[in-house]
This record gives structure tokens, sequence and C-alpha cells, in this order.
């Protein structure tokens, strides 16, 4: 079959037709059909009464940050369905090779990172909800998120349900805005996503948000996986947390964007040790895990005092964490109260005319080769992270010291090239330095990987 | 009687349910009387020619079609002609616009000058094209005829302008705490520990193709509480079927779907006046693979399914669904509202019928899976596991309610009779469980009680003082084991309970159509067959639970 002429010039529009009478109609009766013409169409397009026209059309595309995506609506804006999704695509690449001084722990290797389907919606204005699969880990799919906010005062919003705590700055951030790959060593210390319920507020004019919640201490509660399980048990874990942000609408206009807080995590484990298995910055590696008989012995405390600073080209996060945790080996009977501790600090420079951010950058030239000087946004970005176990995790032989790591030490550098608000591309380098505990470590003492990762996500 | 009524011009009131209410044909219809009107008030589009007018658009040219990916490909050359003449329609209003503000055009005479008549000529094509772009049309609709929002009784959805074909976005999302004062040790175990759980997480996809073909899918993320390791923790798929509902009263339904015996297996979970069924679903179906022929008629004066399936055992909660022997499982159910042609009759919302099914069981299932209490957390029996199915299975449940003002009433009794014995060899024993229940709902606020989904009078809006609907709600269910079956070693008396007694009482607050918070308190007393049973004496559990549904 023949294919259609494709062009871009516009169809040509049909003439009218020879009339079939003879009988001609003046200008003034075309006019007067013009006129009742027009009158449809407008009632069509604008609607007429209690019916709607195709400018109020509940569907659509909305770039903006709250409305992004593809979405349906009604007509008053008080239900909206969202209809998103993002995509991470990885190459991870190890330069020394799978043996030798430095051992990259995989294959070098594409790598399908995130794959998630997004459904947020709002119902009746004031209650929001929204269901976050990943398609992504383990070749099967994962609920990640599924919540209900009631958000009806600003000062006091429920969350109910299955999503991120944000005990720490770092795990706030969406995936998908992250300036570099993966979260830092910090996140091996703070919840990472869980089943409970939140109070969030902002008081004090905005100045002050505080967040207060309760989660399940699953067996995975804590560490840089997502891995949310019913409890093991029925203690739980309570969580605070207050930002201030002091220059908010008054001071220093450089210091407009400077948030300063500190969170706290109080809980009790006791059938379970609490914590994942931790990774390094790439998470390629597993540096540290308690032995399968360590598990809690009592109430724990984990103190996180952070901050972001965002101004101009600039932008900055810095996070820290110490832990005082009871542990006893069931097996050996021998317990003790460790204290472990981790911090990060990173940076991020625009090379162009762009504002870092912390959810998504927005270039103010969005990639197109049809305009002049459209190249997206440009930055560099560099982090430094490190986490100490106490010692005598490992003089108790709470974990195995060959295997396992006492100090870890992460520099990351990232170069990211936003090209719009939904396609971004990175070049990252995660280099690591572990330092064993006595004399017996035998596993790796540094670590070199480079990820070129894609992302996708409107 | 009207065989040819359609299907969609029926109400389903609780016959056979979905998990999502039908969809509301006013809108449907609403829409496309709009098209409809604006056609009738244009007739030069449909093809009749009128001086001045843009005639029958030119012949759109045939779409690329793509199905590598065995989807059905977007005519994307439809779009672009669309794109193309809105584009040339923007450009000439805009070159126009620039001319008019440079001349001025002169008022009109009685008498108009030839090139006065040129501009109307002119003005008579865009026009037309507007019209082309706005109504389209029959073969190809314009922007008026591509509809999606969001409307009260549909919820998301996107649809042609004819409405035949039609998708709907509806999502149900539970998210419990549920807790054991009991504790975990003693006579009183919650096995379960104290936990926030998300139950059910079920994003749906409800469509309808050249309409009268229906389809209706979901997967479910939740499943949180439930003992089934197979389930736990995976998605699952509950629903997945299609049907042909030409006639109202001869629906072809084939695909995954709720075996149509038990009543409240029939409401939607999202509707329960508690937060799950009774104790009465243990010897039920939950969802089988199979083919039904189903109808209504006289908007449920009389309803009817018939169906064949796997026959999958009794279960509490729905499974793979594979058959696990050749033989099938013959189901039927019967419905009746007597007074639903009453406006005024208090017994208007009264329903009453029988469920029923007929089937073998063989091949290495015992037919039964372990029976749970109504919290999920609490296996009171289960067969040994070298019991195996050796022939018929019948079961049968009588059903009744009874929706009037702010009163509802439901109840339902189950008797499932097996046929068994031990995989060892030994003799075939026929045990016949049974179970019943019986629930009663009080509206405390103005509003209406309902098998469907409760719409409250005043939804909450604090700076009006409307607290949405406010309900509390009761319900009773026993279960018995038949005695044979310890007699008969079929399950361990030290462990398995003879008969189970559940006491449950709730408040349910619908803040709106929407969102509902639940509290339920649910105790369950067990007795076992003899003295050796030294298993729980009781459960206690109290549960909380938020929901949202659209």
């Amino acid at each position: 079959m023949r294919q259609p002429e494709r062009t871009d010039q516009p169809a040509p529009v049909q003439g009218p037709p020879a009339p079939a009478a003879p009988r001609t109609p003046s200008a003034k009766q075309q006019l007067r059909e013009l006129d009742r013409r027009l009158s449809v169409l407008e009632s069509l397009a604008v609607g007429s009464g209690h019916k709607r026209g195709v400018m109020e059309r509940g569907l659509g595309w909305s770039p903006e940050i709250n409305e992004r995506g593809f979405s349906l609506y009604s007509t008053d804006g008080n239900n909206r369905l969202h209809l998103n999704g993002g995509i991470q695509a990885d190459y991870h690449g190890y330069p020394d090779g799978q043996t030798g001084h430095a051992p990259g722990a995989e294959p070098d290797g594409f790598v399908l990172r995130r794959l998630r389907p997004i459904l947020d919606f709002r119902i009746a204005n004031y209650f929001r909800g929204q269901i976050m699969p990943d398609l992504a880990p383990r070749r099967r799919s994962e609920l990640f998120n599924a919540f209900i906010d009631w958000d009806y005062y600003d000062w006091a919003r429920v969350r109910i349900g299955q999503y991120k705590p944000v005990l720490n700055v770092e795990n706030q951030q969406g995936e998908f805005d992250l300036v570099f790959a993966e979260r830092s060593l910090v996140q091996n210390f703070a919840l990472r996503r869980d089943f409970g319920a939140t109070v969030t507020g902002r008081i004090i004019d905005r100045h002050v948000r505080y967040d207060l919640g309760v989660f399940n201490s699953g067996n995975g509660a804590i560490g840089p996986a997502s891995v949310p399980e019913p409890s093991v048990d029925n203690n739980k874990l309570g969580m605070a947390r207050v930002m201030v942000t002091p220059f908010l609408l008054k001071g220093p206009e450089a210091f407009r964007k400077l948030d300063i807080g500190v969170g706290v995590l109080y809980g009790n484990c006791t059938n379970s040790p609490c914590q994942q298995p931790m990774m390094s910055m790439g998470q390629d590696r597993t540096i540290f895990q308690y032995q399968p008989t360590v598990v809690g012995n009592g109430f724990s405390t984990r103190v996180l005092p952070q901050m972001t600073w965002f101004w101009r080209r600039l932008g900055v996060m810095s996070a820290f964490v110490h832990t005082w945790e009871p542990k006893i080996d069931k097996s050996m009977g021998k317990a003790a109260l460790l204290q472990n501790e981790a911090w990060m600090a990173q940076a991020e420079v625009s090379l162009t005319d762009d504002e870092p951010a912390f959810n998504r950058v927005t270039p103010r030239r969005p990639f197109d080769l049809a305009k002049k000087g459209h190249w997206g946004a440009w930055t560099v970005a560099a982090r430094y992270s490190e986490q100490r176990i106490d010692p005598q995790a490992f003089g108790l032989n709470f974990a195995d010291a060959t295997q396992y790591v006492q100090t870890t030490k992460g520099t990351s550098f990232a170069v990211n090239w936003y090209a719009s608000r939904e396609f971004r591309y990175q070049w990252i380098w995660e280099h690591s330095e572990f330092q064993g505990a006595n004399q017996t470590y035998a596993a790796p003492r540094t670590s070199d990987m480079l990820i070129f990762r894609f992302t996708l996500i409107y | 009687m009207n065989w040819a009524q359609p299907a969609w011009a029926v109400e389903p009131y609780f016959g056979y349910y979905d998990e999502v209410p039908p969809i509301d044909e006013t809108e449907l219809n609403a829409a496309r009387e709009r098209l409809q009107e604006a056609r009738a008030r244009l007739p030069h589009i449909g093809g009749a020619t009128e001086p001045g007018v843009s005639a029958q658009p030119e012949p759109l040219p045939p779409p690329i079609v793509d199905e590598r990916d065995g989807a059905p490909a977007i005519d994307f050359q439809e779009v672009d002609e669309l794109r193309k003449t809105f584009q040339s329609l923007q450009a000439q209003r805009l070159r126009e616009s620039a001319a008019s503000q440079a001349q001025p055009t002169p008022a009109p005479k009685e008498s108009l000058s030839p090139e006065l008549e040129q501009q109307v000529q002119k003005l008579s094509q865009r026009v037309g094209d507007l019209e082309r772009v706005l109504v389209g049309t029959e073969e190809h609709q314009g922007l008026a005829g591509m509809i999606g929002g969001y409307t009260r009784h549909n919820g998301f959805f996107l649809m042609s302008g004819d409405g035949d074909f039609f998708l709907r976005l509806p999502v149900l999302l539970q998210t419990d705490l549920r807790t054991f004062p009991g504790g975990q040790n003693g006579t009183n175990p919650g096995v379960m520990p104290s936990t926030f759980i998300l139950q059910r997480v079920r994003p749906m996809l409800h469509f309808r193709l050249w309409r009268y073909f229906r389809g209706y899918m979901t997967p479910d993320f939740g499943n949180g509480f439930s003992n089934n390791p197979n389930v736990q923790g995976r998605v699952q798929v509950p629903d997945a079927f299609g049907e042909w509902d030409y006639f109202s009263l001869f629906r072809i339904r084939m695909g995954k779907f709720k075996s149509p015996i038990g009543l409240e297996m029939l409401q939607a979970p999202q509707n329960f006046s508690f937060m799950e069924r009774s104790l009465a679903r243990n010897l039920l179906p939950n969802r089988d693979l199979g083919a039904m022929v189903w109808g209504i008629y006289e908007r449920g004066l009389f309803e009817y399914q018939l169906g064949v399936f796997n026959g999958v055992p009794n279960a509490n909660f729905y499974e793979e669904s594979a058959a696990t022997g050749s033989a099938k499982t013959l189901e039927a159910r019967v419905f009746s509202r007597p007074f639903v042609a009453s406006t005024t009759s208090m017994f208007r919302g009264l329903g009453y019928g029988i469920g029923m099914s007929v089937g073998s069981v063989k091949q290495g299932t015992s037919g039964q899976d372990p029976m749970q209490t109504e919290t999920f957390s609490y296996t009171f029996f289960q067969y040994n596991s070298n019991v195996t199915g050796d022939g018929q299975r019948i079961r049968i449940s009588p059903q009744v309610a009874w929706y009037v003002g702010r009163l509802g009433l439901l109840g339902q009794y189950v008797r499932s009779t097996q046929q068994l014995r031990l995989v060892t060899g030994g003799q075939s024993v026929r045990t016949t469980h049974e179970s019943w229940s019986a629930q009663a709902s009080w509206f405390l606020t103005d509003d209406t009680a309902t098998f469907g989904h409760v719409q409250p009078r005043y939804p909450v809006e604090p700076s009006k003082g409307h607290w949405g609907a406010w309900e509390i709600a009761a319900r009773y269910a026993q279960l018995n084991i038949d005695p044979e079956t310890f007699a008969y070693n079929l399950a361990d008396p030290g462990i398995n309970a003879l008969r189970a007694k559940s006491s449950t009482v709730g408040l349910n607050w619908y803040l709106n159509t929407n969102v509902r918070l639940t509290t339920n308190f649910v105790h369950t007393d067990f007795t076992g067959a003899t003295r050796a049973y030294h298993a729980a004496s009781h459960e206690d559990g109290l549960m909380f639970r938020m929901q949202l549904t659209f």
C-alpha cells in the first residue's frame, strides 16, 4: 500500500463546493450563518450552562513541579491523578577489573537501577496518595511507596502507609534527584523505607518544619536498601526531626535557602539487629554485617544533625549520625553498647547559568540544537563521606573482622548534564578506602567504580 | 422480557459485584449527547454542503500500523493531521489579526462590496476548519470527542466521544495497624506481632472496547497480612477477566474472578461494614479461573450466575487458581430483590438467594486451605498433610441482606461437604463443615446504609462543621468442624479447633466517598474436639484502617 505523503505543510482545506441550487445566499445570510456556527463552536470550546467544553478538559500534560506529568483531573482541581514514571539505566565499570588491589565487586555491565511507574493522586482536595512499585530490583516487582496523606492543615499533615521517613535529609531527597548515583555512608545508619504513621507540619511562618513518626521495627528497617517488612516483634521505632529555615523571609539574601536541623530515632529491637548489611557508596560492596546471632538488646538511639544550603549556582548538603546501639550475641551471651558514626558533606556547582536544587533542577535553557545557547544545565559535584564502626563490634566478634570494614572513607565526583527537567545524564566516579579492625582483615582496601547514568523522570 | 436490553442500561444493586462500582452510564450518555447535539446543529459536518462552508474534510490517510509490541498502535498520523490543521488555523489567525489591525475592516453595509464578500468566504473557511478540529467527522472525532478527566461517579477516566471506548483508572489502598492485646504467648496468641501493614494496594484497569466488550484487571501489591507464604510480599492478580455484555440477561465472562457463591464474598472489600469478611469465608472459594454466564433482570428483581471453574480449595485468600486435576466445579447462584420496583416499600432493599457448587476434588489436595480468624493472624484448623480429596465436594450458601434507611443487615450460611481420605489409603470419609454469620450496621448520622459504596451526606469540611458519616456495626459468626474429621485422624485434635465463635464490633468514619477510617475489635473463642486440645482458647484483635479508594 502506498504510504501517504508526509509534509509539514498544512493539509489543504477544501473550498466550498458549487451550490446545488442556482440561488446564492446573500453575504448577509452568510454572515448570519457564520455567527450561528461560531456560537456553536464557542459553546463547544468554553461550554454552556452545566455542560463542559473542550477548554475544561481534564486531561493532558503539565510540566509544573506539583502538577507534573500526564494527568487526569476534575475541572475544579480537587481530584487529580498523575501518571508519572521514572527510569534510571546505568553502566557500572570497575577500572581495576575483578582481581588485584581494588577488585570490582561485580563484572562491568549495564544495570537497570530503577523502573518505577508512579500513581500520584489527590482526592477531595485534602487527601493525597501514592502507589509506586519498582519493577527493576531482582527481576521482580516490589512495592516501594503506598501511602495516604490528610493534609487539611499545613501545620499537621498526617501520613499513613509505607514510605520514606525523613529522618535523614538525604533520604528526603528523591531517588531521581540525587546529585550522585547513590546516597552516602550516612544512609547505612538511617531509616530507609518503612510502614508507619507520621505527623508533619510547618509552623512559625513556615520557618520550622517538624516530623513526628512511629514505624515498624522490621529486620531491615535501617540501612541502604528499600526492604520494608512487617514487624518481627511488637516493638516500634519513634522518629522526630526538626528543620529550621532561619532566614526564609528576613536576613541575608544568601541564606534564604539554608535549612538546618536535627533528627532523632529511638526504639527497641529485640528479635532482630534492625540493621541491613551496610554498603559502600557505589552500593556495590557489603562493607559491614552483623553475625546472624547478633540482635538488639534494648533501646537504641540515633542522632542526626543535618543541613542543606542553596545559593545561586551553589548547592551544599551535609549530615552526621551518631548511634548508641545495645547489641547482644545470643549464642555467646556477650553484650555491648556500640557507638557507630558517619558523616557526609557534598557540594554541587553549576557551570551554566542555572541553580542547583533539592528537588529537580530546571534548566533555564533546556537542550535544543535549534536554539542558540540551549545546552541544558551542566554541574560538577564532589562528596566526601566517612563511617566508623565501634571497635567492640569486632573485639566481641559481633562481625567478621576478616571480611568487614571498621573505617570506610568514600569520595565521589560527578558531572551532571540536565538536558531538561525530565532527561539527565551523569558521569560519576566513586572511590572508597577500607580499613579493617585488625591485621586479620583480608578484604580489599580500596575500590573504584565508574557509573554512567541516564535518568528519565516525569 | 426484554432480552435485548443492553447491559449498560442496567444498574446492579447487590448482585454480582466487581471490586469497583459500575461505570455511571448517565455521565457517558450526557457526553455522547453533547457531541450529537453539536453535530445536529452543524449538519454540514455530516456531509451536507452549504454555500460558503468547507464541506466534508478530506479523508485522513490510513494509519501507520506498528504492532511490534503486540499492543494497539497509536495512530500518530491522525494526531499529526489534527496538529497541522490546528497550526494552520493559528498561523492564519495571526496573519489576519495583524492585517486587521493595520487596515480596520469597514462597517458592514446593506450591499457588500466584492472585497467584503471575499472576506466572508475566507471567514467561512476558517470556521469550517475550526469545526473540523473541534467536532471532527463521524470517522474521525475532533477535540470535543476526546474526553477524559474526573467525575464523581466514574473517577478518573478516558473515553471516546461516543463512549464506546472507555478506560477507567480506579485505586484501592488500605493501610492497617493491627494489634493483639493478648500478645504472642500463652493461650491467647496473636501469631503475628502488632504491626503496620498494607493490606490491599490495587491500581486497577477497567475498560470497555466497542461498547459491549468489557475487561477488568488489577494487580495487588498489598497482601501484607496473609499467613500464606505464596501470597505475602508478592504481587498477585486477584482479578483479570474479559466479558461480552451485549445482553443484560446473558453476559459471558472468562478469566479469573470471584466465585459466585457467597454474598459476603461478592461485596467489594472497600464496602465492607468491617475490615475483613467473617469466618464463613473459610468454607467458600475466593477467586477462581473459569467461564460464567450471568444476568440481571429489571434492576435486580432477579439475577443469576452459572459458571464452570477449575475448583480452587475453600480459601480465605485468592490463589494461583491453576487446576490441580481435570475435574471441574460447577457453581451457580440465584438472587432476588422482590420489591426493587417499589419506590415506597421499606423492603425495597431486601434481597435473598442461594449459591451452590458441585465438583470433584482429587489428586493430592484436600480442597481446603488452612482456616484463619477474621484478623488473618491465627490458623485454627488445617487438615494433616497426608489428607487428600476423594470425590465429590458440594457447597451450599443461602443468603439474605436488607438495607433500609440507616440500617443494614446481612446474613449467610455456608455448608461445605467433602469426600476425603488419607493418601496412605484407608476409608473414604465424608466431612461436612458449616458456618454462618449475621451482621448489623447502623448510621449514627443521617446517612443511608448500602451494600455498595457509602456516600456521606455531608463530607468532612471542618470549616463548615461537616464531619462525614459515622456508622457502628456488630457481627457474630461461627464455624463448626465436622467431628468425624478428628475421629478419622484427618486433623490433629491437639492443635486444631472443633469450633470457632467470633464476635466483632466496628466503628466506621466515612470522611467522604473516598476516604474512610475503621476500627474493629474481634474476639474469637476456640473449642477443641477432645481434651487433647491445647492450642489457643481465644484471640483478641484490635485493628485500625485508613482506606482511600476512587
